[in-house]
């Protein structure tokens, strides 16, 4: 006897939590939490992940904007929003009920209860799109990596460090190539050069570098910052310098300065852009342009889900827009008729 | 003193006429004040369009274009011919505040950088104005549920979808990842989730639809406007 009345009851709970997991409202609730997630991170500057140079920058310029209310803040997590656990719960959540509404959906289309239409495919297309994003994102999460600041000078090939993958840049730096299944962007372009000294009687010098214990004949220098080395024989200091006031890129001028020790004094100084030759004493340096670019190289194994989730999702809203389901319209007559 | 300045001056008292006459028109009715109206919206949508090319010819800063620019896209009355109680005023409130914000940058004590106008810089500012329209639109629909045009808010949600879309993709491309945190990428992506939301709610409570609606191109309008 109690069997028999609970049953129904129970039933009904089920359905009942079916038709809200499954239902609009609890999607627009996920979506409008998702979407205040990521204004969050409109207004209050995200930590970085890079490195605790990138860190520390970053907290000493949030700490100057907000003052004695940082650390509520960031105890608060509104300064790694996208990365908190709560976040990422909210994305599980409407994974989760996306794959419900993709079942319900698909068992009522497929079953018969409702006529076959071409426009009825739009709405399931947008769920494997979104199903499809969800399960790049995770991948992308679980097992991608990322190598940024990597500096490449042009015609170069350099290895990733740790990885079997390869960077180049073209002679112009206009193009990046890269190994399979890495992707690479150029973050900045800069100056460059490649660095030869002769002697009068053609002698070719050598270089040497306080990084460096080994000697050089030739040098191939990025100028991401100041760069200094020496020529032994005819005790000679260069140091070259990226000139300020300028806008950075390829073709920023360079000040070459020329020392001759000891004692260290100056013997020459001039600006240079591009290829160039200069005599000091008997001594010609070649000085031959070789932009650099920084670049940020990315393994991600979830790109084509994410990529194919993102266009199939596209495709199914633009159709759901233009071709609204039958379910869709019938709300909107009755909307009409109400109105 | 060039002409971009009356001539802003003018359309910004045209469109306060308009709102005027608009709310004026909700507590009496008077015969042809609807025609007034619309001929009055047009009016201040020539004069701020004529006051684009001074503004360029004049080397006024490009954000004040920007903010005529997107005015000049919300006022014209394309569509209803009927007015609507308290609809007509509040379509025009995002071209008030827009035409209000340039005519003050212009003319008050505010020094505003005098960046070069570009073709490009233009497009942040065509969208904004899109937006912009919805804005009022959504917000005549708050203020009177009869007047929802859905299809001006599908519209522009498809080109919303197709534009978030796209960056997405072409940033998976170009760079590996889908998102990589720009501010600017965030606001996009949040203004799209919360007109996905208002997608989702039911037909038969307008105003909520409204509500998610002005959230996300309020959003988008300060997006272009930062962008510009």
């Amino acid at each position: 006897m109690t069997q028999t009345s609970n049953a129904p009851g129970r039933r009904d709970l089920w359905r009942s939590i079916w038709q809200v997991a499954t239902g609009n409202g609890l999607l627009l609730v996920l979506l409008l939490a998702a979407a205040a997630g990521l204004l969050a991170t409109v207004w209050f500057p995200q930590a970085p992940t890079t490195g605790p140079e990138a860190y520390a920058r970053w907290f000493s310029e949030t700490q100057a904007r907000f003052g004695k209310a940082t650390q509520a803040m960031q105890t608060l997590g509104l300064f790694a929003v996208t990365r908190s656990f709560g976040f990422r719960a909210l994305l599980a959540l409407l994974a989760g009920t996306l794959l419900l509404r993709l079942v319900e959906r698909g068992e009522r289309l497929f079953s018969g209860v409702a006529r076959w239409e071409w426009r009825e495919l739009f709405p399931l297309l947008i769920h494997i799109g979104g199903l499809l994003l969800l399960t790049g994102l995770l991948i992308t999460h679980l097992w991608s990596w990322r190598t940024e600041g990597l500096i490449v000078q042009s015609g170069e090939q350099l290895s990733v460090p740790g990885t079997e993958s390869w960077v180049a840049l073209e002679k112009d730096t206009s193009k990046v190539t890269y190994s399979p299944g890495i992707v690479a962007s150029i973050e900045a372009r800069g100056p460059g050069v490649r660095v030869s000294a002769s002697d009068d009687e053609g002698n070719i010098l050598t270089f040497a570098q306080a990084t460096e214990p080994d000697l050089h004949t030739e040098l191939a220098l990025a100028l991401v910052k100041d760069q200094n080395f020496a020529i032994p024989d005819a005790q000679l200091i260069v140091q070259l310098t990226p000139q300020e006031g300028h806008p950075a890129g390829i073709q920023t001028p360079v000040q070459v300065q020329v020392y001759h020790y000891p004692p260290v004094q100056l013997e020459t100084e001039t600006v240079v852009q591009g290829n160039a030759e200069l005599k000091v004493d008997n001594v010609t340096l070649h000085l031959v342009s070789r932009p650099y670019a920084q670049v940020t190289v990315t393994f991600n194994p979830g790109l084509w889900p994410t990529g194919t989730g993102i266009a199939l999702a596209i495709v199914g809203l633009g159709g759901s827009i233009i071709q609204p389901t039958r379910a869709k319209n019938t709300r909107g007559y009755r909307n009409q008729e109400e109105g | 003193m060039g002409l971009a300045i009356p001539l802003l001056g003018l359309s910004f008292g045209a469109l306060l006429t308009a709102s005027g006459l608009a709310l004026w028109g909700r507590f009496r009715r008077v015969e042809g004040l609807a025609l007034a109206t619309r001929a009055i919206k047009w009016m201040a949508t020539g004069l701020l369009l004529a006051a684009i090319p001074f503004l360029w010819i004049e080397n006024l800063p490009a954000v004040i274009l920007q903010l005529t620019l997107m005015a000049a896209i919300v006022v014209p009355p394309v569509g209803r011919r009927q007015p609507l109680p308290w609809h007509d005023a509040t379509t025009m409130l995002p071209a008030l505040v827009l035409a209000g914000i340039g005519l003050f940058l212009v003319a008050g004590p505010a020094q505003v950088g005098r960046d070069a106008i570009t073709i490009t810089s233009l497009a942040p500012a065509i969208y904004g104005g899109l937006a912009a329209r919805t804005l009022g639109e959504a917000l005549g629909t708050l203020a009177s549920p009869a007047a929802s045009t859905s299809r001006l808010f599908d519209a522009l949600y498809l080109l919303l979808t197709l534009a978030t879309g796209t960056n997405a993709l072409t940033t998976l491309w170009q760079r590996g990842i889908v998102w990589v945190g720009d501010p600017a990428e965030s606001g996009l992506l949040g203004a799209w989730l919360a007109w996905s939301a208002a997608w989702l709610s039911p037909c038969r409570r307008p105003r909520l639809r409204a509500a998610l609606i002005v959230v996300a191109t309020l959003l988008l309008v300060v997006l272009a406007l930062e962008a510009s």
